[in-house]
């Protein structure tokens, strides 16, 4: 009984008493919770309106990106730890979380995208949309979820997050409940996900059953020190990585993707493409950099190899296949669906730099810049393909037919888009697949590791060929008569964000790029590092199960 | 002014660019081009000044020694592990090439002055596109930097598919998506070799000037010396950048996009193609592949020659075996490179200069056999060969110029075309004792015997077209208006020029650089 009492005293006043340093680090997340209670109480106020949740989830936005704005300054260097649980003896015990500068871009990154995703909304289905409360709930819930997978540090807290972030996913790839499509989606991705999530929870299992701690560094230190390795650990990571790779749909885990984008409404998809990805891409990495915090013996001989190898196959896999599915579409959603797959797995081979440098700094970098860009590019792709929808009642290649001649500004700031999906310069698009080519080969030389080079190759002949599928949509566009000349009917706000996004991809391609560069680097700098004092930590539940 | 006067040359076209936005009337937007294009032609006659005195390039100085130089920081990571500059300038190798491109781009906006005519819409964006690609071409000749040459390299793309694909022929689609394919699956090789060439040696040399990696004695020793994937480091980069430029050259086997691109593509945009946008590959190939990459080149020298040996044959007699007036002019195209790529193989200073010869004259001849098969499509709304005959009886002023056009690209003597030929050839015939050993006879004799193949297919096609009994259907043909005049007779005049003087015309610039990179490679 006084045992009990003398583990659970702690907690509680942890739970109950956090550091006040602490709450300000997750402000942006108390943020979004305070807002989803607000839409849920709003209607007893104000009937059922879309106005209102509507600002009220905008306003929450708002206020979190400068929320995340003011806090980035406090981020102690190489990051802390929050929440950390105390032990059995008193000490401070593992933590869930991790906030560093990454993190926090992340939520403001996050939080600027769910501004523009909501008002995408509002300015298309939100005008006939019967339930924008549970609508604006489940899109705000699972952001809050994705924002967790970015700073989370225990398996843990990595599978609550990612059911965070994926159970309102499935409601919302289903949301538009009388639509055929809307329901095959969501079924389809609620089964995907529930695989997924099992095989994730198996893995997450071995490997606490292996090393009796769910702490990513604790584990990856007792990793390091010659824990037993052999097939059983092979199965866990593997496991383990199949729900991540859900979220980010690295082939073969991809198969939800295309169908949901498809099926899901317009935001919802452009939602799904970037969010999801990018959270499930800087968790994957925050996990490997965890791998890559420690060195020696057997160890970077034979564990990390395998890690970088595992990674680098499944982005290779990932990109070349989305890219040669890509040729195939008729239905530019698929198309665009496949090509998020592609990107997904270009941005994944950073992932492959598993080796103790400066290498993995200048690729998450990398990552967060075209992060940024990919963002701007698939929104631009995106709102023209819901104008065009919208305009036409269809979403086919041969919808865009003539546009470059009924619509001019749209078309060109299309194209813009597309080509900087492709990767050409002078588009932003070009110099963050650069980046990830120069992290590849920069760590390639110090770590003499040929295999970087070979995935530098593959990067670049994949971006050969998803000219083919991008080109496609442009020569729609100009090479292909109308059907009929009248202009595009589309609202103007529609039209200046798809060329606001274009007009920012040409600034970051010609004189922003430096700005760009050196905004990544600064908010990827003093990134979370392992040290002795944050692994040691014993896992308090573990303790028992220690052998 | 003398610092920034390249980045003036280069950007007077994007501005023009920009004012095109907010330019209207018809009439406006091709005076804006014109005034445009038309400007930056006049600024680049400036760079001569440098060259005037014979001192540039001269015995002592060494390669490198660049005029109009502007370097700026443009990107660079915060540990400045990766450093680009805005680096320009040039040399004897860039400087006839500068000029070449802003006389072709203002001829190119001259000849689409009938715009209207040819019944497509989008006036604006094709003069907008056109500026655009003056840009990326003048950019990619002036850039030392080597991440600036390849953006501008990649910045033509674009323009150019669009150019061919919406404003061009019957099946321009096919023709625009190959040639952007094609381009675009080279570069990103170059994009793999730059990547390599940056990373391979110690952080404390890094660097991305062409200039600088040539010159660095620690560079160049990882680059003789390291491996890459388990082969040759040297051999593998210049093969990977080789296959990028042979792309553009175009060499055989990778040719093919070629007949379809300028087919297919309107007369002003084929003229800046078979102008300028071939000798890109050249450049890079002088520019690129062989200074950094001497030890390669001498290694490679064989395969480069039968390369270009297979093109001036290969293309001659698909020139022969064409009835469409135009691919015929297409495939001439090939076998002219050919003498490039032969040239440069052969690693003499004969070749050398050869080489570069032959892309300035062919820089000048095509563009106006592809403006005279236009004047004459615009006519008869075809190009079959067969069916013209006796054109010279209806249309004298244009057909005494055609002869002109024609011969110079046959390689008459007194005409631009001869020089080159003849000092490629002599050039290859010395490489015996050079980089071609046992096989440079055997390559001289067959590029020489290719010089018949070219007159027959050339004389053989005057003789279908412009001699002959007049045909009553072209009988009432007006002559070269004034307009036609004012863009053949320039080239003309150039053609002659530098067939007889190609001393004073071309040799004094492009000499001392030329020798500068030879020697790099012989040492």
């Amino acid at each position: 009984m006084h045992e009990t009492l003398g583990l659970t005293m702690p907690l509680l006043a942890k739970i109950w008493l956090p550091a006040a340093g602490d709450l300000r680090l997750v402000l942006p997340d108390l943020l979004l919770i305070a807002t989803i209670v607000a839409i849920l109480l709003a209607p007893l106020l104000s009937r059922r309106s879309l106005r209102v949740p509507g600002l009220l989830a905008l306003l929450g936005a708002v206020v979190g990106a400068l929320a995340c704005w003011f806090v980035i300054g406090d981020v102690a260097a190489s990051g802390s730890d929050l929440f950390g649980v105390a032990a059995r003896d008193g000490s401070s015990g593992p933590a869930m979380l991790v906030a560093d500068r990454v993190s926090l871009f992340f939520r403001m990154f996050l939080m600027v995208f769910l501004i523009v995703i909501v008002a995408m909304w509002m300015m298309t289905d939100g005008e006939r949309e019967q339930n924008p409360h549970e609508f604006l709930t489940l899109l705000l819930a699972s952001a809050l979820g994705m924002s967790l997978m970015t700073s989370a540090n225990h398996l843990l807290m990595v599978i609550v997050a990612i059911e965070l972030a994926s159970l309102p996913s499935y409601g919302l790839a289903g949301f538009d409940k009388f639509r055929r499509t809307a329901a095959e989606a969501s079924v389809k991705y609620v089964v995907f996900g529930a695989a997924t999530s099992g095989l994730m929870i198996y893995g997450a299992s071995l490997l606490f059953g292996m090393f009796g701690t769910l702490h990513v560094p604790t584990l990856a230190a007792r990793l390091a020190t010659g824990g037993p390795g052999g097939p059983l650990l092979a199965v866990g990571l593997l496991a383990f990585f199949a729900g991540v790779g859900f979220k980010i749909s690295a082939v073969p885990f991809h198969f939800w993707c295309p169908d949901v984008f498809e099926g899901a409404s317009l935001p919802v998809a452009t939602w799904l493409s970037v969010a999801s990805k990018a959270a499930g891409l800087l968790l994957l990495l925050r996990m490997v950099f965890a791998f890559a915090g420690h060195a020696g013996g057997e160890y970077s001989q034979y564990v990390l190899p395998t890690i970088s190898y595992g990674v680098g196959v499944f982005a290779i896999l990932t990109c070349t296949f989305a890219n040669f599915a890509a040729y195939r579409q008729t239905n530019i959603r698929r198309m665009l669906a496949y090509s998020s797959i592609a990107h997904a797995g270009y941005m994944l081979m950073a992932g492959a730099i598993v080796v103790r440098s400066s290498g993995y700094e200048n690729a998450m970098s990398a990552v967060v810049a075209y992060l940024l860009i990919y963002m701007f590019m698939n929104l631009g792709a995106f709102m023209t393909l819901g104008l065009v929808a919208a305009d036409t009642g269809e979403e086919s290649m041969k919808s865009f037919a003539g546009l470059g001649w009924r619509d001019a500004l749209t078309a060109a700031a299309m194209t813009v888009c597309l080509i900087s999906l492709v990767g050409l310069p002078p588009l932003g698009g070009f110099y963050v697949k650069w980046w990830i080519l120069a992290a590849l080969g920069g760590a390639a030389r110090e770590a003499n590791m040929p295999f970087l080079w070979v995935l530098a190759l593959v990067l670049a002949l994949n971006t050969a060929v998803s000219l083919y599928y991008y080109a496609r949509v442009v020569w729609q566009m100009y090479f292909v008569p109308p059907e009929h000349e009248k202009p595009l009917r589309a609202p103007g706000a529609g039209k200046a964000l798809v060329v606001a996004c274009a007009l920012l991809l040409i600034l970051t391609g010609t004189i922003w790029v430096r700005p760009l560069k050196s905004m990544a680097d600064r908010y990827t700098s003093n990134m979370y590092t392992v040290s002795a004092a944050r692994t040691d930590a014993g896992d308090g539940l573990a303790a028992a199960v220690r052998p | 002014m003398a610092n920034s006067l390249l980045s003036w040359i280069v950007f007077l076209p994007t501005i023009g660019m920009v004012a095109l936005f907010f330019v209207n009337r018809a009439e406006n937007v091709k005076r804006v081009a014109l005034l445009f294009s038309g400007a930056a032609f006049v600024l680049s006659l400036y760079c001569f000044q440098p060259f005037l005195s014979g001192e540039a390039g001269a015995a002592g100085g060494r390669y490198g020694d660049i005029y109009f130089q502007q370097k700026v920081g443009w990107i660079e990571t915060s540990d400045r592990a990766f450093v680009v500059n805005y680096h320009v300038g040039i040399d004897g190798l860039s400087m006839p090439l500068v000029v070449l491109t802003t006389l072709i781009s203002l001829l190119a906006v001259l000849a689409s002055w009938n715009f209207e005519d040819w019944k497509k819409k989008g006036m604006k964006g094709y003069f907008m596109l056109l500026l655009l690609l003056e840009t990326g071409m003048l950019g990619t000749f002036v850039a030392i930097d080597f991440f600036l040459f390849y953006v501008f390299w990649e910045v033509m793309l674009l323009p150019m598919y669009f150019l061919i694909g919406v404003w061009g022929g019957p099946r321009k689609e096919y023709a625009a998506i190959k040639f952007f394919i094609y381009t675009l699956a080279g570069s990103v090789l170059m994009l793999v070799a730059m990547l390599a060439m940056y990373f391979y040696p110690d952080a404390s040399v890094r660097t991305f000037s062409l200039i600088e990696m040539a010159n660095n004695p620690k560079i160049q020793e990882v680059f003789r010396n390291a491996s890459f994937l388990g082969y040759a480091f040297g051999p593998l980069m210049f093969i990977f950048l080789f296959i990028g430029f042979a792309i553009k050259v175009p060499s055989f086997p990778f040719h093919t996009w070629l007949p379809d691109a300028h087919v297919e593509a309107p007369t002003p945009i084929s003229m800046i193609l078979a102008g300028v946008l071939l000798k890109m590959g050249g450049y890079g190939i002088l520019r690129v592949c062989f200074p950094i990459f001497p030890n390669a080149a001498q290694q490679l020298a064989v395969l480069l020659g039968t390369l270009g040996v297979i093109s001036i044959i290969y293309g001659a007699l698909c020139a022969m075996a064409q009835t469409d007036f135009k691919k015929l002019v297409a495939y001439s195209s090939i076998s002219h490179m050919g003498y490039v790529t032969l040239g440069m193989a052969a690693l003499t200073e004969a070749g050398l200069q050869g080489a570069m010869f032959q892309m300035i004259a062919h820089g000048i001849s095509s563009p106006m056999c592809f403006f005279l098969v236009g004047v004459i499509y615009e006519r008869a709304h075809h190009r079959e060969i067969n069916r013209f005959g006796g054109l010279w009886l209806s249309m004298p002023v244009y057909g005494t110029l055609a002869t002109v056009g024609f011969f110079a690209s046959l390689g008459l003597p007194a005409l631009c075309g001869f020089i080159g030929e003849v000092y490629v050839v002599f050039g290859t015939f010395a490489s015996g004792a050079a980089a071609l050993g046992a096989y440079a006879k055997p390559f001289a004799i067959i590029a020489a015997s290719g010089v018949i193949l070219t007159a027959a297919y050339i004389l053989w096609m005057i003789q279908r077209v412009y001699l002959g009994k007049e045909r009553s259907e072209y009988a009432n043909f007006p002559d070269a208006n004034r307009r036609e005049v004012l863009i053949l007779a320039p080239l003309a005049i150039l053609a002659v020029a530098l067939g007889i003087f190609p001393k004073q015309t071309l040799f004094d610039f492009v000499t001392g650089t030329l020798n500068l990179i030879l020697a790099a490679a012989s040492a």
